[in-house]
């Protein structure tokens, strides 16, 4: 079996608060292949941002992060700052949501997008401007050498995130951390970044790790969908699998409640409640609270993340599609 | 907003906010200098400081008369005579020794505040960016500074030093620098959690060029504003320290220094404190004029 290039194996970030230690993570598993897109999906709070800091090491002061990050055979949790800055920008990258505001309003878009490929490249500066009208012009903006000498602000909110996804690419990075890159833009533009960054990842051969709370875009980009819930993964299976026989009752609400045009519905599904307080989790299933198929067993004990079909693992005792394992 | 919806059946059509961030080709320099031409007081601001410092560059030889020629039989002559601001007790006169005067107080000025500003942003800019106790350490210290009487430290430290202007700005400029300090760190606190300098660290830069590229640029103009407004600070403290004594020697003829020796002659000669006392208060105007001025321009939350 080849080797993942990204393996988290029981990562755990803490954060202690004046009110107790918050797990914003909790002994999360998974992997990313090679030029494999994986969604991570769940609600606000649920801990996917967090991982990806967890990821580029970027988790601030009161935060810990315990357990192993392997990436390309390195322990990224035992490097040191400096071999850590190596890696981030050049190996790993990370697009943001808010395209306004990842971009820093006093240097133009060339000076941002030269700063990594003379950092991590060393190259020229001469060398680097030339690779920056490059990668703009990579990334579908017209007219490149006007646009490379502009300010932020003078490019709209989808030519921004083109311009911060060029920034992201420009070292060709093993794999690339896109954190909901589309929900701040409007729906046009979201199908054309999506489309953009399908054709970067087959032309560069990156990896993505896709963060989103929009199903409709994992159906979109995704070869496998991580489903997390309150710190943890719930549910990890193939998209097509996820979408057809969705195991956790967590994954199926979120399934029932994208808008379908064909139905007739009068009421469009929710979930009920909220994600729980990380300080005040309900014992045993973290989703008890909220699961319409809750049982005092799902009260008592938390179920463990069991394999109900090849490829396919779910954290639920009574999964709804796939046979039912012993836990 | 609802009642007007009402009474109109066709929806006007809706305005695209996108379109005009595109079609707005201004940058922020042109845009700052068309909102500063509109601003009549700042413009007057900034000719008071251009007209004062000209006197300070060019004063030698503006100077109708030597500012240090004395003639006793001279002496205390009333203005608008052959001397138009009248003479002091040594019969020197007494505008001479203001335009003369204009270089050592504004050189005061500027200096002091540009080595406040450079202690108070680094130090700043380091407790802000990195938090925790680094922070709680430096910023204990800026309170202390702080609760200090600025003024008496500075008397403090010209009694152990002795007179002279270094001295003075030596002093003034070590007392002034916390407000600085805290000016920068709470920019920094709120610049920092933005999304780009997570990309910059994102992207694999240090923590310096993080700072000093990344933040710092971003908080400049608040730092320009309150420089400019604060230069006005130190000229007066000059003049105050001067005035009793522990300022300037008598070969630097600040305005603070011409108005303590004249103090005592204020019932029969009113012009020799009067005039330099004059131009103190023009100046301060002039700089506090022009620094709410480039607020007013500069600071993105003044904007509505």
């Amino acid at each position: 079996m080849q080797t993942h290039l990204l393996e988290l194996k029981d990562l755990t970030t803490e954060f202690s608060t004046p009110d107790g230690v918050v797990r914003a993570v909790d002994q999360v598993s998974f992997y990313i292949d090679q030029k494999e897109t994986v969604g991570v999906v769940g609600e606000s709070g649920c801990g996917k941002s967090v991982t990806s800091l967890s990821i580029m090491g970027l988790v601030a002061h009161p935060g810990k992060v315990k357990g192993e990050i392997r990436f390309d055979g390195k322990d990224l949790t035992k490097l040191s700052e400096r071999e850590m800055r190596r890696i981030r920008g050049n190996e790993i990258s990370m697009i943001f949501q808010e395209p306004m505001t990842s971009l820093n309003p006093v240097y133009t878009i060339g000076n941002q997008l030269c700063e990594p490929l003379r950092l991590h490249q060393g190259m020229s500066r001469k060398q680097a401007w030339q690779t920056a009208v490059e990668y703009l012009a990579l990334v579908g903006i017209s007219s490149p050498e006007k646009r490379v000498a502009e300010y932020p602000h003078q490019l709209s909110g989808g030519m921004q995130q083109r311009a911060m996804i060029a920034m992201a690419l420009t070292c060709n990075p093993k794999l690339l951390i896109a954190d909901e890159p589309t929900t701040a833009l409007d729906v046009t533009i979201q199908a054309q970044i999506l489309e953009l960054m399908k054709d970067l990842k087959e032309q560069l051969s990156t990896s993505i790790m896709m963060i989103t709370h929009d199903l409709a875009v994992v159906a979109e980009m995704c070869q496998r969908v991580i489903v997390m819930y309150a710190g943890r993964v719930v549910e990890t299976a193939p998209v097509r699998q996820i979408f057809r026989e969705p195991g956790h009752p967590y994954t199926e609400g979120l399934i029932r409640s994208i808008p379908k045009l064909h139905e007739k519905e009068q009421r469009l599904y929710e979930i009920k409640g909220v994600v729980p307080n990380p300080l005040n989790a309900p014992k045993g299933c973290k989703f008890n609270n909220r699961c319409e198929f809750a049982t005092d067993r799902c009260r008592e004990a938390e179920p463990a993340l069991l394999e109900v079909a090849p490829g396919h693992e779910v954290r639920c005792f009574y999964p709804r599609h796939g046979k039912e394992v012993a836990q | 907003m609802s009642s007007s919806n009402l009474q109109s059946p066709i929806p006007e059509p809706p305005v695209m906010p996108a379109e005009v961030t595109i079609q707005r080709s201004t940058s922020f320099r042109d845009d700052a200098l068309r909102r500063f031409k509109k601003n009549p007081t700042a413009i007057f601001g900034l000719v008071i400081v251009i007209l004062f410092l000209l006197l300070a560059i060019f004063g030698r030889q503006l100077t109708p008369f030597d500012p240090f020629a004395q003639n006793i039989r001279n002496a205390h002559q009333a203005p608008g005579g052959e001397h138009l601001l009248g003479t002091d007790f040594f019969g020197r006169d007494v505008l001479s020794r203001i335009i003369y005067g204009a270089r050592i107080s504004l050189f005061v000025g500027v200096s002091v505040v540009t080595i406040q500003a450079a202690i108070g942003v680094v130090v700043g800019l380091v407790a802000g960016y990195y938090g925790g106790k680094i922070e709680a350490v430096m910023m204990r210290l800026v309170d202390a500074f702080i609760a200090f009487p600025g003024i008496i430290l500075a008397m403090a430290i010209m009694a152990v030093r002795g007179q002279g202007i270094e001295n003075v700005i030596f002093a003034l400029s070590f007392a002034g620098w916390p407000t600085f300090a805290r000016l920068v760190r709470s920019e920094v606190i709120s610049l920092k959690e933005r999304e780009y300098v997570q990309a910059a660290r994102g992207l694999g830069f240090h923590d310096a060029k993080i700072m000093f590229k990344h933040i710092l640029p971003n908080c400049l103009a608040t730092i320009i504003v309150y420089a400019t407004m604060g230069i006005a600070n130190p000229i007066i403290a000059e003049a105050g320290l001067s005035f009793l004594g522990l300022g300037a020697t008598s070969e630097q003829a600040t305005w603070g220094f011409q108005m303590s020796l004249e103090r005592q002659y204020m019932r029969t000669a009113w012009w020799g404190v009067t005039f330099p006392g004059l131009a103190v208060m023009i100046v301060v105007l002039g700089f506090n004029l022009l620094g709410d001025g480039l607020r007013d321009v500069l600071d993105p939350r003044m904007k509505e």
